[in-house]
């Protein structure tokens, strides 16, 4: 015998809109919090941009660092950076990167770094969209993570303090990379610098071969015994990528990187987002180890 | 008057679902404070500050802490924890204008495995909020973010390490 819903009794029927409540209820608080997805059709489409040019107003150049990662789809360069450290030698950062925004975020850096003529550290990080892997030398550790992808890169929680400063989780974020994610997350310039600090926008110059806007920033007096005096930023024309940056403490420069080989929108084969240990590191079969088996 | 009771019940039920649904996105925000509930620390080489060199308070509840690098081993750290958690958070360390330059890991612990680490470099931020990224915490576990002055590579006494308050948003 059918029992049809519009002869069941209140209390059944009110366990079933409580019911659908609940699980209305239980999406809307998992997509606040941000519960990891797969990102491949999460990622908003490719828009087309207008160039940066030398009359673009602040608000467009703010745009364009905030959106930069819906303006391409992969980019692969080379990360080289010295940092004056007060003995006169110079702290080296040199990196190998891809990443890939669409269909699937993807990331694969290594890097190094190290007191110039001494032993050069390696950091590795590699995502496939679904899980990260991250290598660290220094430390002799290693730990395999799931990627965390937001349903809203751009949101950030309610509670967030006023002042922060965050990174779009769209996958590609390289967390372990320091001032290398800076350059495909450059939505951090446009949170930071560019809100409390005088900028002066430049000319188009050449820069690693791409047409990049230069912006000088001058750091507030309250801040510039430890940001500078002056921060120099080239920023891709057409992305929004920095491109290079010099850093000046009392008119000395003591900070500089600008990219090499830096490529757009290139197929990048899948195999080379797969985890691959450094030399001498056993095979991977134990997530989140720590610290590293010896 | 039998079918109003039941829109009456009907209405209370919703309303106590929808505010206890509510309650942990409300209150989701733990700070804890280095030398406060939560905050360990091992070493002895501690400097405390409580202005920064313009002679105004420094750090986000005065007084901030800070030891020097060490190139070889780990001499200072600090950890901030929160035990017993109701799942995953972002995670926000606060960098002072002073005494903090050293480029460093932060490293996320969920109970006693290294989930993650966030590199960052200390200079690049004065008074600011620096979000570590969102992190899944099993419920019930313990989130820890540590902090030490080891830096492999870079020649010790060069660099401020820097300690202040860590923000947890649920």
């Amino acid at each position: 015998m059918v029992t049809k819903i519009k002869d069941w009794k209140w209390p059944a029927k009110s366990a079933i809109g409580v019911l659908v409540l609940l699980i209305g209820l239980g999406a809307i608080i998992s997509s606040n919090k941000g519960v990891p997805i797969q990102a491949a059709n999460q990622i908003e489409s490719r828009v087309s941009v207008e160039a940066l040019a030398s009359n673009s107003d602040i608000s467009k150049i703010k745009d364009m660092l905030l959106n930069s990662y819906q303006n391409y789809d992969s980019v692969s360069f080379k990360f080289n950076k010295w940092e004056q450290l007060i003995d006169g030698k110079k702290y080296l950062t040199n990196a190998s990167v891809q990443v890939v925004q669409r269909p699937v975020p993807m990331v694969n850096m290594m890097m190094t770094s190290g007191m110039e003529g001494e032993k050069q550290y390696i950091t590795q990080e590699i995502s496939d969209g679904k899980q990260t892997f991250t290598y660290d030398e220094g430390r002799n550790w290693y730990f395999v993570r799931d990627t965390y992808i937001s349903p809203d890169p751009k949101k950030m929680p309610a509670e967030a303090p006023g002042n922060a400063i965050s990174v779009y989780e769209n996958g590609t974020r390289i967390p372990s990379g320091g001032d290398v994610e800076l350059v495909v997350h450059p939505e951090l310039l446009a949170q930071n610098w560019m809100l409390n600090s005088q900028v002066s926008i430049g000319e188009v110059e050449k820069i690693a071969g791409r047409e990049a806007l230069r912006l000088d920033i001058f750091p507030s007096e309250a801040v510039k015994d430890k940001l500078g005096d002056k921060r120099v930023y080239w920023i891709d024309s057409q992305t929004g990528v920095i491109l290079g940056n010099d850093i000046y403490y009392n008119g000395q420069k003591s900070q500089s990187f600008i990219l090499e080989d830096v490529v757009f929108n290139q197929q990048i084969s899948k195999d080379n987002f797969v985890f691959a240990a450094p030399q001498g590191v056993p095979g991977l079969n134990t997530i989140h180890a720590s610290p590293f088996p010896e | 008057m039998k079918g109003k009771s039941k829109g009456l019940t009907l209405a209370f039920l919703i309303i106590t679902i929808i505010l206890c649904a509510s309650l942990p996105v409300l209150a989701a925000t733990t700070i804890i404070y280095n030398g406060g509930s939560g905050w360990s620390q091992s070493g002895s080489e501690w400097h405390s500050q409580s202005t920064g060199r313009d002679g105004q308070p420094i750090g986000y509840s005065p007084p901030m802490v800070w030891t020097w690098n060490n190139s070889s081993t780990t001499s200072e750290g600090g950890a901030w924890s929160i035990y017993n958690v109701s799942g995953g958070c972002y995670i926000y360390a606060y960098i002072p204008r002073n005494y903090a330059d050293v480029n460093q890991r932060y490293y996320i612990w969920d109970n006693n495995s290294i989930i993650a680490s966030s590199l960052v470099n200390q200079a690049s931020y004065a008074d600011q909020w620096v979000n570590l990224g969102y992190h899944s915490i099993m419920p019930t576990h313990t989130v820890r973010v540590q902090f030490d002055d080891f830096t492999p590579g870079v020649s010790s006494n060069t660099r401020y390490v820097g300690f202040d308050e860590m923000r947890f948003v649920f």
